[in-house]
């Protein structure tokens, strides 16, 4: 390269306090006063423009973990013998199995999308989805799946019309990125309560499958000491879109959402499938070829953060020249192509002789340049070996400094104070009338039917479903062709359990989300956390945020399936949201959102929550305690969300927990439903409507053998349990394998031959309703707020 | 008399490039399609009687502030009231236009139900959605080739012939010079334009 | 040894399933990327045109995709009578070239339109059920079914209705058999009403062929449904009774679902003898 001449320079340490808070707003930039003074410490001198951009993102909340990162080392388990790669990659690794001599792994990423999504919706919840699945595919696996797990503010409330518009705005956004992409979406939850009115939250999971020896690494190899190696940038032309996007994520929202509107970045899933096609070739010619290489996708930070990342990862250093990334038409300051978040892009690091040939693939054979206006592969960079990072522009040095200076990071210690405790639950009216309940609660925006917004993502391209979302309590897929080996895959999250208890609220959360694995008959293998939460800088927020952590560790670690004494169900991937929160300072419930995946050694055992056969028994395990806090029916009657939570006894969840995944896996059971939001009623009620299609059958749920309390409590109090239909002939060998473990089971029903859905309680009858009818009550519920 | 929102891309427009490409790929020597602009139109309707001055501005502030119809991050936009439209549409410098419209109702009642629910806007009748495409061409006979351009890249006839346009699902009206805005609304407004149903 | 080309279009997305439900009837698939030399096409003898988004559905769906020197190579090559489909977006692409119908050789007679549909329209993903008809594709790509059966198979399109401006057409795609499948309800009568009409095709059009019955434009995915396992467990009727009797059962799973009709005919069609347990 050219000698260089050093670029102008910020002056910082020449800045009294109030001259330099100016600056910061001058140029655009979020680092606190106190981070400009490490920074000056770190660099010995004012950095140029183009390095204060670069610490601003790299040390923005969203890249750097700066609050949160002390917390989540110390409590939470991330090695288990699943594991092949933690946390620290872009996504989390885990053994998956062996088919024909081959071992294959399973690739997870978690992340969220939450501040862009509130203001520009469709592109904020796209490049989400945009976003995770370029994690999954720079480890050098095939994208096979997506979830999302979405939270909307109260769309009956003040601020109704708003959210109304997120919501269809979020579901056109997962669908228009999503279909056109390719993988097909495999579940997700959704969840509506007035404190996410004006910050919604959209977590985006994504699934990956790809031959262990393929797995790929985020850095420079070794072998870059023994021969040139060099930065090749793929994909769309770099421009201003997403600039400061990073940052923006951590930002407060407010009022004046319009002007943000300019820093969300412009997805294409069209783009992205090319590239996915033309990874797909250039991964398969690499590994052929021998050489060591690396692989990253370019996120926050563009592409200052890929290349840094990559060549501290292995220990090497970097030239990059900016005069050499493909743009669109018109000029670009240095900042914004070292610093720009335009999306699907990704970048390798190969030996300089094989790159003429890896431009070919996608500049000649996927054509990436008649197929997108400007997109294609160069050579931007080239690898160092003394450490030393630089980025170059027009003869100009705009950036140089030792590559671990750029990729220190940063921490802060932040204060915690208990939030004072709520006042205590108001006594529930009595129910004077079950079905009229029944009916209200079915149609509830948090328990009525997915389906209107599922019926907008793609289920079944790739080929590989076995169950899909809204079929079972998890999605199964069959991934690799002709192997028994299956996958399911949950995410959960309930705000109003977290809010009312963080420590067990989270831990119920986890909870779920195995229930949820074992009920289609796959083991628990991995975790992966989204945790959303308010303002660090609030103390009460933030112990919040300590509290769900651990208790989001302890359950991993006692929900193992030998529990404390055997190893945890690791957190294999994750993200922090923090500063969700509007303007006024109305902070969300704190929302730890977990994905739970589970791995069946033969997918054919996999079973949906509808019932199967008239005549069946219905079993409950799991006993109806009368305690209401934070449930849906609480919600209804009252209006309030707090109070006490159901009781979460570690060990003997965790023995129902296995003891139903054996029984499914035994064939015992013809359908399985966990017992959650709604409890037994709505639990039961989903198995009689069948998730996904009706075979016309009904469901009689007498409940007076289910203890003393009011009928609402048996029916709608949300202690942790199954649901599970049972042939006559098994139910001897069922009740037995429950007794060995020390698991109750009560028969609670039995499976009709019409469509109806009867609840009897001694003589009388509480809720009797045709299904026809209560599925179209059930189906309109969220249907207005979607289209 | 209508009030017009008309938006374009300010971001690549792909779907204009490749337009383009296509097009040139299609004509004969002697044809030149030299640009190609593509604009989404909406088109306000008053009810009978009604007054649009009456929803103009505050239509004016919803479109300006809301994800309802331009999308900042991607689009530009020019609204036009009914007084400042004039009473006719002319094209750009240069240019001819063809615009599309769906063979179905041209109404958007899931968007008007979805605006006024955040938007009062007294009067408002319809929203209609149809596209422009803008052409600068030059060929044989200069102006008078455009019959000939609309034949070979207007409504699809075969595979070399026709491109902008599928008229077994949309109708189009040439606009070769300044069209009057009645011509327009009656344009969108007629309904006699389904194809034969099942 | 009969051999089907899969093209493989920029966004198409359906290519690598599209092939492994050839290959499990016996037809050796390979995916040809649109840009290799339009000559190797000609080594086929049947041509699959997959699902997905070619060009972005830019200026509309199928419209870029059919002028492509690769999609004008193979609607010459189904002029020899060598069988072509054209699953989904690969049904828009046929529709714009006017292979299918090719009532008028030479022009295009059809339009995909916007779904039609109560409430928002739109794309939608949904099962439905769909029953052949005797017409002049039935041997090519329905051979193997019985005209009484409802077929359940999945659907993922915004732009799946089936339409003509031109009534003479029309008349003539009824009069000559070339809606080969139809929408129906589960028990097999013509679907009245959404959601067994999901689009508000004319005619219930679910796939029309040419007059010579070689090539069929169709939008449902039947290689989304070609394996059991593929079957929701909880559908009412034979499939699903099927399905739930495989629970357990990973051999039966991998068993023909019911979207393995149309590769079995195409196979029959080739003269293929399929693997054991293969057809249906």
């Amino acid at each position: 390269m050219p000698p260089t001449a050093e670029a102008p320079v910020l002056p910082f340490a020449e800045s009294d306090p109030a001259a330099l808070k100016k600056l910061l707003a001058a140029e655009g930039l979020r680092l606190a006063p106190g981070e400009v003074a490490k920074m000056l410490e770190l660099l010995g001198r004012n950095p140029t423009r183009v390095e204060a951009t670069l610490f601003d993102t790299m040390w923005s909340e969203h890249c750097s973990y700066k609050s949160s990162r002390r917390v989540l080392k110390a409590y939470l388990p991330t090695e288990s013998p699943d594991v092949i790669l933690g946390p620290g990659e872009d996504a989390g690794v885990v053994r998956f199995g062996v088919h024909e001599g081959v071992e294959y792994a399973l690739v997870i990423g978690h992340e969220s999308h939450n501040h862009p999504s509130q203001v520009v919706p469709v592109e904020g919840a796209a490049t989400g989805i945009g976003g995770i699945v370029r994690d999954i595919n720079c480890m050098g696996a095939e994208v096979i799946g997506v979830l999302d797990a979405l939270r909307f503010g109260d769309p009956e409330g003040p601020r109704a019309a708003t959210v109304r518009e997120i919501v269809r705005g979020v579901v056109d956004g997962i669908w228009q990125y999503g279909d056109p992409l390719g993988v097909p979406n495999l579940g997700g939850d959704v969840f509506f309560s007035g404190r996410y009115d004006e910050n919604c939250l959209v977590n985006v999971v994504a699934l990956g499958l790809v031959r262990t020896d393929q797995v790929v690494r985020s850095r420079v190899p070794e072998a870059a000491k023994n021969e040139p190696y060099v930065l090749v940038l793929v994909g769309k032309p770099t421009d201003e879109s997403g600039f400061g996007g990073a940052s923006f994520a951590s930002a407060i929202l407010d009022e004046e959402a319009e002007d943000q509107r300019g820093h969300v970045q412009v997805p294409d899933p069209f783009l992205k499938r090319v590239l996915f096609e033309a990874n797909r070739a250039a991964l398969a010619w690499l590994h052929g070829q021998g050489a060591p290489f690396g692989f990253k996708d370019l996120g926050a930070g563009g592409i200052a953060c890929v290349s840094s990342e990559l060549a501290a990862a292995g220990g090497f250093g970097m030239d990059v020249d900016l005069d050499l990334v493909p743009t669109p038409e018109g000029e670009y300051p240095s900042e914004v192509l070292a610093c720009s978040e335009t999306q699907e892009r990704f970048a390798f690091v190969v030996p300089e002789r094989l790159a003429p040939r890896l431009l070919q693939i996608y500049n000649e054979e996927y054509a990436l340049p008649l197929v997108y206006h400007r997109a294609r592969a160069a050579v931007v960079g080239r690898v160092r070996t003394d450490g030393r990072y630089r980025i170059l522009r027009g003869g100009q040095t705009v950036c140089d400094a030792p590559v671990e200076v750029v990729t220190a990071g940063i921490q802060h210690e932040r204060p915690r104070r208990a939030r004072p405790a709520a006042p205590p639950e108001s006594p529930l009216p009595p129910v004077r009338d079950h079905d009229a309940l029944f009916r209200k609660l079915i149609a509830s925006p948090n328990l009525a039917s997915r389906e209107p917004i599922v019926r907008y993502y793609d289920t079944e391209v790739q080929g590989r479903a076995v169950l899909r979302a809204g079929e079972g309590d998890a999605g199964v897929l069959a991934p690799i062709p002709g192997s028994k080996l299956g996958c399911a895959i949950t995410v959960d999250g309930n705000p109003w359990y977290v809010a009312a208890d963080p420590y067990w609220g989270t831990a119920h959360v986890v909870a779920e989300s195995l229930r949820n694995l074992v009920a289609v008959g796959a083991r628990p293998i991995a975790l992966t956390d989204c945790l959303n939460f308010g303002n660090p800088e609030d103390p009460e927020v933030f112990d919040e945020f300590e509290t769900s952590v651990k208790g989001l560790g302890d359950a991993a670690r006692a929900l193992g399936p030998k529990g404390e004494a055997g190893p945890p169900i690791a957190i294999v991937s994750g993200n922090v949201s923090f500063y969700n929160e509007s303007s006024t300072g109305r902070a969300i419930e704190p929302s730890p959102i977990i994905a739970a995946l589970g791995v069946l050694d033969d997918y054919s055992v996999a079973i949906t929550s509808g019932l199967k056969r008239a005549g069946n028994v219905v079993v409950l395990t799991g006993a109806r305690e009368a305690r209401l806090g934070a449930s849906q029916l609480r919600h209804a009657l009252t209006g309030e969300t707090g109070g006490r939570l159901p009781t979460l006894d570690f060990e003997s969840e965790r023995r129902r927990t296995y003891a139903v995944l054996d029984a499914v896996r035994q064939g015992l059971l013809l359908a399985c439903h966990d017992i959650a939001e709604g409890g037994l009623a709505i639990t039961a009620f989903e198995m009689a409507l069948g998730g996904f299609a009706s075979q016309g059958l009904g469901l009689q749920l007498p409940i007076s053998a289910l203890g003393d309390t009011a009928a609402e409590v048996r029916l709608y109090s949300e202690a942790p349990g199954f649901l599970l239909e049972v042939r006559k002939e098994a139910l001897p060998r069922l009740m037995s394998l429950f007794a060995e473990r020390g698991v109750d089971a009560t028969i609670t029903g039995r499976v009709l031959d019409e469509p109806r859905f009867k609840v009897l309680d001694g003589g009388s009858t509480l809720i009797d309703i045709d299904l026809a009818e209560a599925s179209r009550l059930h189906s309109d519920g969220i249907r207005p707020y979607v289209e | 008399m209508s009030a017009v929102l008309l938006t374009r891309l300010k971001i690549t427009d792909l779907t204009a490039i490749t337009a383009l490409e296509a097009g040139r790929r299609m004509l004969p020597e002697g044809y030149a399609l030299e640009r190609l602009v593509r604009e989404e139109v909406v088109l306000f309707e008053p009810e009978t009687g009604a007054a649009p001055a009456a929803f103009e501005q505050r239509l004016h502030e919803a479109i300006e502030t809301s994800n309802f119809f331009v999308n900042p991050n991607k689009e530009r936009f020019r609204f036009l009231t009914s007084r400042e439209r004039g009473d006719v549409w002319a094209p750009p410098e240069g240019a001819w236009g063809i615009l599309a419209r769906t063979r179905d109702d041209t109404r958007d009642e899931g968007l008007r139900a979805r605006l006024l629910r955040e938007h009062p806007l007294p009067g408002l009748a319809a929203i209609r959605r149809a596209r422009v495409w803008w052409l600068w061409t030059r060929g044989p006979g200069g102006d008078a080739a455009r019959e000939d351009f609309y034949e070979r890249l207007g409504p699809l006839q075969g595979p070399s012939k026709g491109l902008l346009l599928n008229p077994h699902a949309e109708a189009s009206l040439r606009i070769f010079g300044a069209v009057a805005w009645k011509d327009v609304e009656r344009f969108l407004a007629e309904p006699a334009l389904q194809p034969a149903a099942a | 040894m009969a051999r089907a080309a899969v093209l493989q279009i920029p966004g198409v997305n359906c290519e690598y399933e599209s092939a492994r439900a050839l290959e499990a009837v016996g037809i050796e698939a390979r995916v040809v990327r649109f840009n290799e030399p339009a000559s190797v096409l000609s080594e086929f003898d049947a041509y699959v045109l997959p699902g997905g988004f070619a060009f972005q559905d830019r200026i509309r769906a199928g419209a870029v995709a059919a002028k492509l020197p690769a999609v004008e190579r193979i609607a010459r090559e189904s002029e020899s009578g060598k069988p072509v489909v054209g699953i989904c977006n690969g049904a828009q692409v046929l529709v714009e070239t006017g292979i299918v119908p090719g009532i008028h050789p030479g022009r295009v007679e059809l339009a995909l339109a916007p779904n039609r549909a109560p409430r928002r329209p739109g794309y939608q993903c949904r099962w439905i059920h769909v029953r052949a008809s005797e017409g002049p594709g039935r041997a090519t790509f329905a051979s193997t079914l019985s005209l009484d059966e409802a077929v359940p198979l999945p659907l993922a399109h915004g732009e799946g209705r089936f339409a003509t401006a031109d009534p003479d057409v029309r008349a003539r795609i009824e009069s000559q058999g070339l809606v080969l499948f139809r929408y129906v309800d589960a028990a097999g009568r013509p679907a009245a009403s959404y959601p067994d009409d999901p689009n508000g095709a004319m005619l219930q059009a679910a796939g029309i062929t040419n007059v010579a019955g070689n090539v069929l434009a169709f939008m449902p995915h039947p290689e989304r449904a070609a394996w059991l396992r593929m079957m929701p467990q909880d559908w009412p009727g034979a499939w699903g009774d099927r399905r739930r009797a495989a629970i357990g059962s990973f051999d039966a799973l991998e068993g023909p679902g019911p979207g393995r009709f149309l590769f079995a005919s195409l196979a029959k069609r080739l003269g293929v003898a399929a693997p054991e347990g293969a057809a249906r």
